[in-house]
């Protein structure tokens, strides 16, 4: 048995998601730009995916989705897409300290291109104070990019308050919902925002396909030089099976968002007790109500994060330090430091993030075993 | 050529700082004197020491100390995390040997981060948003790695982008953890 619990790094594709995969990488295999027969069924096979990726976030029109090859190029068409297209307008950025490294690093390229960006501050639950977006826009702002769910802690900052203050300050508002897609809902006309962008591989969907949902006459450019594809926002011919995948998750994803949170958050709350009640020094960051269901970043006072993933890998289970895209480093998240935790105590997080599979005899499985490592611990220092 | 082969672990001992990694002593089969100059100029982080005629790097919290004969490392997590490391540095002393024309050997000692240095490197409005009384106060912090860089608000304003590379740079040159989402 090997207990996954590291959903926030990826999620196993759903079975009827890999089959519809196979089936189109065979079957809808033409290009979806020519006229021919294969290629009108490649388009079909688009649309369909287009609609299903709407439905889940409650698009206007399937026109408004965007696909990309995944969150992070989601991001950076947003971001230097929406900056570059309002470039006569002002060149000046506000964004957060906790902020994936895909919106980040776009903004350090801005930077490097001339736009200035504030980093806004967080409070100790990693939430974003609306009123400071307000108070960082000036005359000179094109872009507010603010994470819906952050995926190291799992808090969901205020999104559709933050909307609201973009527009009356007449700012585009992109939010990076790729954690939070599936497992809270997200309905684009409830944020406020004016572009979203999701990865399909954070709600069993394949890897190298996302989307993003860009609000009509938004003004965007394309960041990449190449064919008409995707409004001609987005060159490159599409990869219809990845997509086709893609809308087929978004899909079932719809369907079970409110029973799968209902279960994931369930067992986050035994993972917690279960580990707090017999651990008195390890400390939970983040909000569990109200945050992402499926996420629980806890302290292991005394470990190294990544000396505890190994341990817990040798027994069978999968956990995460922290963004999947800074294992390999033990340098301390960025989030849980913005949020004010020591170093140290930062060095010492593990993310937990649990799936719809997830079982509550893993979750006590999972509890035992890191009950037994750190008691080992405690006797070896 | 390559001037040496291989580095050979002589002694494994418990790490006086932590119980639960390792220390561990090598030897190598060639003198690595030479290019430790070399590696001076060209490793982020490392610190020479003339009188010792070694130098001290630390990286991802490891901490190795190369001298002619080979090495000391402290904080691995166990033997066969020992050898990965220590290929990894075979080759690369091995691949700055075979470049040491193209490189400007230094002797200089390597940066040792003071607060002072760090105070003079932030914005210095005393603005006590990070909670500290100073901003001297919040330098001799975070050079004892007690905060964040992350917790100075002010450096992360749209116009202090300047002042933060600089001091990211600094840091990240004295082979402190910097949040490299920021470096750009």
């Amino acid at each position: 048995m090997y207990i996954y619990l590291d959903h926030n790094a990826t999620t196993r594709p759903d079975p009827e998601v890999a089959v519809a995969v196979s089936r189109a990488l065979s079957e809808t295999w033409g290009n979806p730009s020519t006229l021919s027969e294969p290629g009108r069924r490649a388009r079909e096979a688009l649309h369909k995916a287009r609609t299903q990726v709407a439905a889940l976030v409650g698009a206007l029109e399937p026109g408004e989705i965007l696909f990309t090859s995944g969150g992070t190029e989601a991001d950076n068409l947003a971001i230097r897409g929406t900056c570059w297209a309002l470039a006569h307008r002002g060149d000046h950025v506000v964004t957060t300290l906790v902020e994936h490294a895909a919106v980040l690093r776009s903004c350090a390229l801005l930077e490097r291109e001339g736009f200035r960006v504030t980093y806004l501050p967080v409070d100790g639950f990693g939430r974003v104070d609306p009123e400071d977006v307000r108070r960082a826009v000036t005359p000179r702002t094109v872009l507010v990019s603010v994470m819906l769910a952050n995926n190291e802690v799992g808090t969901l900052n205020a999104v559709p308050e933050i909307g609201t203050i973009c527009r009356e300050v007449g700012v585009p508002l992109h939010t990076d919902a790729v954690q939070a897609m599936g497992r809270t809902p997200v309905e684009v006309e409830t944020l406020r925002a004016d572009l979203v962008s999701l990865s399909g591989h954070k709600f069993y969907g394949p890897r190298g396909v996302g989307a993003l949902w860009v609000r009509q006459g938004n003004p965007l450019e394309p960041i990449l030089g190449g064919g008409r594809q995707e409004r001609g926002f987005r060159p490159g011919t599409e990869d219809v099976a990845g997509i086709v995948g893609l809308g087929l998750a978004a899909e079932l994803a719809r369907g079970r968002l409110v029973a799968g949170a209902k279960h994931v958050s369930r067992l986050r709350n035994r993972l917690w007790e279960g580990l707090r009640e017999a651990l008195p020094g390890v400390r939970a960051h983040g909000v569990l109500a109200g945050g992402l269901p499926n996420t629980l970043n806890v302290s292991f006072p005394g470990w190294g994060a990544e000396d505890l993933v190994l341990a817990l890998d040798a027994e069978g289970i999968a956990v995460g330090t922290g963004s999947a895209c800074s294992t390999g480093r033990t340098t301390p998240s960025h989030v849980l430091l913005a949020m004010g935790v020591p170093p140290r105590e930062a060095r010492s997080c593990l993310r937990f993030s649990l799936g719809r599979g997830n079982t509550e005899k893993e979750i006590d499985h999972t509890v035992a075993v890191l009950l037994r490592l750190c008691a080992t611990r405690e006797v070896a220092a | 050529m390559s001037l040496i082969e291989r580095f050979e672990i002589i002694r494994v001992l418990p790490c006086i700082a932590d119980t639960a990694k390792i220390r561990v002593v090598a030897q190598c089969d060639g003198d690595i004197g030479e290019v430790l100059p070399y590696l001076n100029a060209t490793v982020k982080g490392a610190t020479y020491n003339p009188g010792s005629h070694s130098l001290s790097v630390q990286r991802d919290g490891m901490r190795f100390n190369f001298f002619s004969g080979g090495v000391t490392a402290v904080k691995l997590r166990d033997l066969d995390h020992a050898r990965t490391e220590l290929q990894g540095w075979t080759e690369r002393i091995n691949e700055t040997w075979e470049d040491r024309a193209k490189i400007t050997p230094s002797l200089e000692r390597g940066v040792r981060l003071t607060a002072l240095q760090v105070y003079k490197a932030l914005p210095a409005s005393n603005c006590r948003q990070c909670g500290e009384a100073s901003c001297l106060a919040f330098a001799a912090r975070l050079v004892a790695d007690e905060v964040s860089v992350l917790s100075c608000l002010p450096l992360f304003e749209a116009e202090k982008r300047g002042t933060r590379l600089a001091l990211l740079e600094l840091m990240e040159s004295a082979g402190r953890d910097v949040p490299a989402e920021f470096l750009s």
